[in-house]
């Protein structure tokens, strides 16, 4: 009889963010299949897998996977290492962590904690376990990567970033316009996918709006090409026309944004009672009846409404006049559209103001920019009307230095509309994979040390760090630790990554297999797979679920928790990892999340875990949860400000378009192409490069992609090498002459790893580098600036904020020309 | 009794999760193929047809000669693991002689939508019982 067993695993390519599980086959002692997991209940219908996810099953025994810890003997960057003990490895790392500490103190320690594309993300227990290193050796922690901006614009209109999963899709009937992005079949291959042609299925016409015709343009039944980078004018026209043709939805516009309130000519700043009434608030607003009395509206709280996200009906709060019956605007009936004086102060509504802000948008003038033809505009603003409710899919896809106020104008829509937030198929998914706030798990007994003080640990920003290597007096950054993460694949530029290493006494790096990362530490260390190692994750799918090792680690590859304990052992610090990676898991498990029940009422125990392996939460807002639905916003006024006060002084109050490289740089005339880089759909950011099924597949989408007419221009021929070349590098590659490319644009996919590119750049050393200078514009400082203040208000941890990823993104705001190799 | 399978082109978003589940369950070398998918458009593989911006892509899941008509195991409800991996609901399996199985309800129900049905012939070294639906593409 063979030995076989059945575990359940995050899947390796998480990246993707439709975070399925995989069933994992395992027969004597090792995996042999990985396959779409069947999770109890309903959430059986939450989890389908893409290829990446049955492809899992090779990861454990890939060729290049790291089978004991290595030391560099050549350059950094040449990739030649020797291979050392784990004893000779921690003992030497150790030595020389303390002697940094020594000499530059131990924020000097920085730990990159970015967990994009690591199995169960910042639900995994490594997560957790790099906050307790920092916290335990009071080290610093690099912020993000400026990456899914386009996530952020209700975090400005609405004072907290808010993003939703699949919920409404699951509801929607009439229309999906899916902005940005390449969802279907591509970046959310699998449940996603599905969800959206059951919408279709079910009668809802799915729209794309997009630079390039990919699966999802394909899979769609109206493509509507922009030019890359001007989304938002398309937006913004549409705006224009639903004002234009009245089509708005003044109720909803009242009951949820602050449309009513009035603005002061002089300022900008919303009218406060202290304004015009001597001892009056700053938190209470003015607003003008329609009888020509003022009013005062207090700003809105409410302690039932939770910001995180428990649906509560917006029905409840109304009134007969269709106004919030709490803190409503009492006797008066706003004017929307007032514009006059109060007390001698000049003043209109913001909605008198939006109108004015579109009114030049025109659909003609949209099109001389989007190339979107000005009655498809008419046409689009009208169906999405006449399709309430009905959904926009803003994906992360705009990855432009203007993808915060892209996104602003696309919710905008959703406002005027009052699609936002309806139970009933409206609303606007801006899939952040994050999961009902009551799903998070309690982590505080693995993050926190016994020696924990609030004063433990920093986040520090690249730009600081690249600063200190100029600048002795400041901190100095000099031991770089890469517990996740593929940064050299997967952020953008390589030249930025040469100044840190150099400047860099140490950099260790762990890894699963030999990525681009890796080829530049002075150390890597080989750790386990998710299918060798304890991990619990909670959120996705509505299921908790408890992982346990399929097989026994492949070589030497250690666990997360056996590092970092050896690690501070080695450092002094015998007690800080004092468990083993079960044990945490446990204690992970045990603390649980704040629905710890079952459908059916039964509590969720870590024995009854243990046992059933995964279980389908009891979330408190059902499983088709928005959190758009909630009726009170965290902001100054608690409604939703598409008037924003204090971004009125850099000409963004209002959603606007907003420079970016592609359109707006003055090295356009150098450099007049599109450099656009996208991921591959055979891989998942780093992951899968080293499966030969993947490579093979992709293989053929290798090198460039032009338009014939743009090769015409330079004498190119299909499959000739070319140069694809901006100020920072040249890429030598094969040309494919594509029909599908539009004109102006440089296509090509940058997953392949550096192997790929032997004597040449990579995509990405020509890429924009995110997080500098470069890239950081005067409306994302603002915005880093508040966001920090948000959290901080909040009660995070200065290390556990998330910044970074306000930084303007580039991915693909970037430029380049392409000659004839010389 | 050789149970069918039926593609819903219409839901078929090319993603090769069907030949892989294939290739790993039955542990088949790197470059065998059991089952593959066919793009219909510029030729190449996800390469769309037609010219900027007047374009089309579609894929077609083919079955093989041989595709031994395995049936899964009892972990994919017996149906196999093409089908039972395929993320978009694109495949049915079961048997058409059964009206009450599944793939015969599905069928039917596209018929009824006006997809057209078709199959493919067998020179193209295919197995037999695929059957093919699609609308409007
Ligand atoms: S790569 Fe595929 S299987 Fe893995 S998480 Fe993403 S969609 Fe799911
Ligand atoms: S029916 Fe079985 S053998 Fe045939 S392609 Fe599907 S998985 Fe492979
Ligand atoms: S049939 Fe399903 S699994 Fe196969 S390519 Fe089409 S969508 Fe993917």
């Amino acid at each position: 009889m063979p030995d076989t067993k059945i575990t359940y695993h995050p899947c390796q390519g998480w990246g993707c963010h439709d975070h399925c599980y995989v069933e994992c086959h395992t027969k004597d002692g090792k995996l042999v299949r990985t396959q779409r997991a069947i999770l109890p209940g309903e959430s059986a219908d939450k989890n389908f897998i893409c290829m990446k996810g049955i492809l899992s099953s090779r990861i454990p025994y890939a060729e290049d996977r790291i089978l004991y810890p290595l030391k560099r003997i050549g350059e950094r960057g040449e990739g030649k290492f020797e291979q050392i003990s784990w004893d000779q490895a921690l003992d030497e790392i150790a030595t020389k962590l303390n002697e940094i500490t020594k000499k530059y103190g131990s924020r000097s320690i920085i730990t990159n904690q970015f967990w994009c594309g690591y199995p169960g993300d910042w639900g995994c227990l490594q997560n957790d376990l790099i906050f307790r290193f920092i916290f335990a050796t009071d080290s610093s922690v690099i912020e993000n990567p400026a990456v899914d901006t386009t996530l952020f614009g209700p975090s400005i209109d609405m004072g907290d970033l808010l993003t939703s999963e699949r919920g409404p899709l699951r509801n929607a009937n009439n229309m999906v316009i899916i902005w940005g992005g390449n969802p279907l079949g591509y970046t959310r291959p699998s449940t996603t996918t599905r969800e959206l042609l059951d919408a279709q299925e079910r009668g809802a016409k799915l729209v794309h709006v997009s630079n390039l015709f990919d699966v999802t343009s394909a899979r769609c039944d109206q493509w509507v090409p922009v030019k890359s980078g001007t989304d938002a004018y398309f937006a913004l026209a549409m705006a224009h026309v639903l004002i234009r043709d009245g089509l708005i939805n003044t109720k909803y516009l009242l009951r949820e944004t602050a449309a009513a309130y009035l603005v002061r000519d002089d300022n900008g700043k919303y009218m406060r009672e202290a304004d015009i009434i001597d001892g009056g608030r700053e938190n209470a607003f003015v607003v003008m009846g329609e009888s020509g009395d003022y009013a005062i509206v207090e700003q809105l709280t409410s302690d039932e409404a939770s910001f995180t996200g428990v649906g509560v009906s917006t029905t409840e709060y109304l009134n007969d006049s269709g106004v919030r019956s709490s803190k409503d605007y009492g006797d008066v009936k706003p004017q929307i559209d007032f514009t006059g004086e109060v007390n001698g102060i000049a003043c209109k509504t913001s909605y008198a103001l939006l109108c004015e802000h579109v009114s030049t948008f025109t659909p003609e003038y949209q099109e001389t920019v989007t190339g979107i033809p000005a009655q498809t505009c008419v046409d689009l603003a009208h169906a999405y009307v006449n399709a309430t409710p009905a959904t926009i899919f803003v994906y992360f896809g705009l990855r432009y230095l203007n993808s915060i106020p892209t996104s602003r104008s696309i919710f905008l829509l959703s406002y005027l509309t009052g699609n936002l937030g309806q139970a009933n198929g409206g609303s606007v998914v801006n899939q952040g994979a994050t999961y009902h706030s009551a799903t998070i798990m309690n982590t505080s007994g693995v993050v926190f040390p016994p020696n924990y003080t609030p004063d433990k640990a920093h986040r520090i920003e690249t730009i600081d760090l690249l600063d200190s290597f100029e600048n002795p007096d400041v901190q100095q950054y000099k031991a770089w630790l890469n517990p996740m993460g593929n940064p050299l694949l997967n952020w953008p530029n390589k030249t930025l990554w040469r100044t840190i290493f150099d400047n860099l006494e140490l950099f260790v790096e762990w890894e699963i297999r030999m990525t681009d990362t890796c080829r530049w530490a002075d150390y890597v260390l080989p750790e386990v797979t998710t299918f060798e190692r304890h991990e619990v994750l909670s959120g996705p799918a509505d299921v908790i679920v408890w992982c346990e090792p399929a097989i026994e680690p492949v070589g030497e590859a250690k666990d997360a928790t056996w590092i970092w304990h050896e690690l501070t052992k080695r450092m002094g610090l015998p007690d800080a990892f004092d468990k083993t990676n079960e044990e945490y898991a446990q204690i992970k498990a045990r603390s649980g999340n704040s629905c710890m029940t079952s459908p059916d009422g039964q509590p969720i125990t870590f024995e009854r875990l243990q046992e059933e392996k995964a279980i389908q939460l009891n979330l408190p807002a059902g499983r088709d949860w928005d959190p758009f639905a909630d009726s009170i916003w965290p902001n100054a006024t608690g409604r939703i400000e598409f008037y924003v006060e204090n971004l009125a002084e850099m000409g963004q109050a209002m959603a606007s378009p907003y420079p970016n490289i592609i359109n707006d740089s003055p090295l356009r005339d150098q450099y007049p192409l599109h450099f656009y880089s996208g991921r591959h759909k055979y891989f998942m950011q780093g992951q899968f490069t080293n499966i030969a099924e993947c490579r093979m597949l992709a293989s053929t989408q290798f090198g460039v992609a032009i338009n014939p007419a743009e090769a015409e221009k330079r004498d190119m021929v299909d499959g000739e090498i070319v140069e694809v070349f901006n100020q920072r590098g040249v890429m030598r590659v094969p040309l494919n002459l594509r029909n599908d490319i539009p004109v102006n644009m440089v296509h090509t996919w940058y997953s392949f790893d550096e192997t790929y590119y032997p004597n040449t750049a990579c995509p990405q050393e020509l890429e924009t580098p995110l997080n500098t200078r470069e890239t950081l514009t005067p409306f994302n400082e603002a915005f880093r600036t508040k966001f920090v203040q948000d959290q901080e208000a909040q009660g995070i941890p200065q290390p556990m904020i998330g910044t970074g990823m306000q930084c303007g993104e580039s991915f693909w705001d970037c430029l380049c020309d392409i000659r004839k190799v010389r | 009794m050789v149970k069918s399978i039926l593609v819903d082109i219409n839901r078929c978003t090319g993603c090769w999760t069907c030949s892989m589940a294939c290739k790993t369950a039955h542990d088949l070398d790197t470059d065998e193929f059991w089952q593959y998918v066919r793009t219909i458009g510029g030729g190449e593989r996800d390469e769309p047809g037609g010219e900027w911006p007047n374009l089309y892509m579609k894929w077609m899941p083919i079955w093989k000669l041989s595709c031994t008509k395995c049936g899964g195991d009892n972990t994919t409800d017996n149906k196999p693991y093409c089908v039972f991996n395929c993320p978009t609901g694109a495949l049915t399996y079961g048997d058409l002689a059964d009206e009450q199985s599944e793939i015969s309800q599905r069928l039917n129900e596209l018929k009824g939508r006006r997809y057209r049905v078709y199959e493919i012939p067998e020179w193209e070294d295919t197995r037999k019982s695929i059957l093919y639906a699609e609308k409007g593409i």
